[in-house]
């Protein structure tokens, strides 16, 4: 046998081991990359459960807080730019901007007991204090694939395989300071 | 400089929830025996008609976290054993924080369609809240937890045995056509369990497939039991955040 194909020999197997090897992470690659995805779907659903109740809740709080003309616009204005969101950036830029405004129609709706005596308008603001916490939940989810990804994708070795087959860096979700708290709801006033 | 690896560190990982293994974890010791009693049944009767699993908590304080439902979140993860059974995802967690004046109601992904937020909301502000304000935590517990079981049963479109005595005399006052109707289902339970009890007990056991289904680290397992048999109802199930609650 001759000493080139012994040469060509090694250099298969040697492929085949690297392929395979743990060190490489391809499937780890592969796998992670997956579970982002289907974590940024579950992100998703949250954002547009949000977005179908933002219409039900200005309805709920214009016709008393008709004067803060300001939110309500900001709220409109989210609401056409979530939807026309592309990437994931925009996306999530677009839906930190809706969880500020809605924070401050929260703030802002405080100052109306008439509302917050109406039983319709607490269970829109539980619809509402619990969609934002779903977002938040799934956002960290979300966030925690992201992190195990990309410091697979920058440790050595697997460094080296996610250049070769170009497995690119994943965005991390940051929230706004002032929306990483869910917004309070003050609960402290029984309603009957 | 310890002191500002302590305040900017993850809180959430160092001082985890304590562990779930029993349908009411009274871990602040506030809630009456017979309360308890009540609301172990109506949970374990609730599991072996329909699978889905309700688990109650009463803990001090939720700090070092800053959040009801944060800490709820972490709390129904239960470190691998969520509540509920895996894939099926149908757990609802009860926490109270007697010192914090809150109480939060987190809902397994499966059954946020029978308790929607707003009606955990409702049943937090109306149901417990009342009571909690008197200082009576089994109580407000016991009625929030029927009212919830008896919706979940409703909609899955079972019917519960084996269920508690001091249900009704314990439940605060509610005053509603509702909570009759919830009295008079638990009174028929009453009698189903004084008359199972002549029969033995039985062994409380979910459905026989999906228990052990997961692998890695956070393979489906059983709970320790507490009292009163095994409670199988940390399956690994999961939540996503929705739910309700109040504070008083």
């Amino acid at each position: 046998m001759s000493r080139q194909l012994r040469r060509v020999g090694a250099l298969i197997a040697l492929t085949l081991v690297a392929a395979t090897a743990p060190g490489c992470s391809y499937n780890r690659f592969v796998a992670q990359e997956e579970a982002i995805r289907t974590q940024w779907a579950q992100v998703e659903n949250q954002l547009q459960r949000r977005n179908d109740l933002v219409p039900n809740l200005v309805e709920t709080t214009k016709g008393v807080a008709q004067q803060e003309r300001d939110v309500f616009g900001q709220i409109a204005e989210s609401r056409a730019r979530l939807s026309g969101a592309q990437t994931p950036a925009q996306v999530m830029q677009a839906a930190n901007a809706q969880s500020a405004a809605l924070a401050r129609l929260l703030v802002i709706v405080e100052n109306y007991p008439q509302l917050r005596s109406s039983e319709t308008f607490n269970r829109l603001m539980d619809e509402l204090a619990g969609t934002e916490n779903r977002l938040a939940v799934e956002r960290m989810r979300y966030n925690e694939r992201v992190q195990e990804y990309n410091t697979l994708r920058r440790q050595f070795p697997s460094n080296i395989t996610a250049g070769i087959f170009g497995f690119r860096e994943y965005p991390v979700f940051n929230a706004p300071p002032e929306a990483e708290r869910v917004p309070r709801v003050d609960f402290s006033r029984p309603s009957s | 400089m310890f002191l500002s690896v302590l305040l900017t560190g993850t809180p959430g990982r160092a001082q985890a929830p304590p562990e779930l293994t029993v349908p009411v974890n009274d871990f602040a010791d506030v809630i009456d025996a017979s309360s308890e009693t009540a609301m172990d049944a109506l949970i374990r009767s609730l599991q072996r008609a329909s699978g889905d699993v309700v688990v109650v908590a009463a803990v001090e304080t939720i700090a070092p976290y800053a959040d009801i439902r944060e800490y709820a979140v972490e709390m129904f993860e239960n470190r691998g054993r969520g509540i509920g059974q895996r894939g099926r995802d149908n757990g609802l967690l009860v926490v109270l924080a007697v010192r914090d004046r809150q109480v939060w109601i987190e809902v397994g992904y499966d059954l946020e369609e029978f308790i929607p937020d707003g009606f955990a909301g409702e049943t937090s502000r109306q149901q417990m809240a009342p009571a909690f304000r008197r200082g009576d935590y089994g109580a407000g517990l016991l009625a929030g937890v029927t009212r919830i079981i008896t919706r979940i049963a409703e909609r899955r479109n079972v019917v519960l045995q084996d269920v508690p005595r001091d249900a009704i005399s314990s439940a605060p006052e509610v005053g509603s056509a509702e909570a009759l109707i919830a009295a008079l289902f638990v009174l028929l339970l009453v009698l189903n369990a004084l008359a199972a009890r002549v029969h033995g007990r039985r062994r409380w056991g979910g459905p026989a497939g999906g228990w052990h289904s997961g692998v890695g680290p956070f393979g489906g397992g059983f709970g320790r039991g507490g009292f009163g048999g095994g409670f199988g109802g940390f399956g690994g199930g999961r939540s996503g955040g929705g739910g309700g609650g109040a504070r008083w």
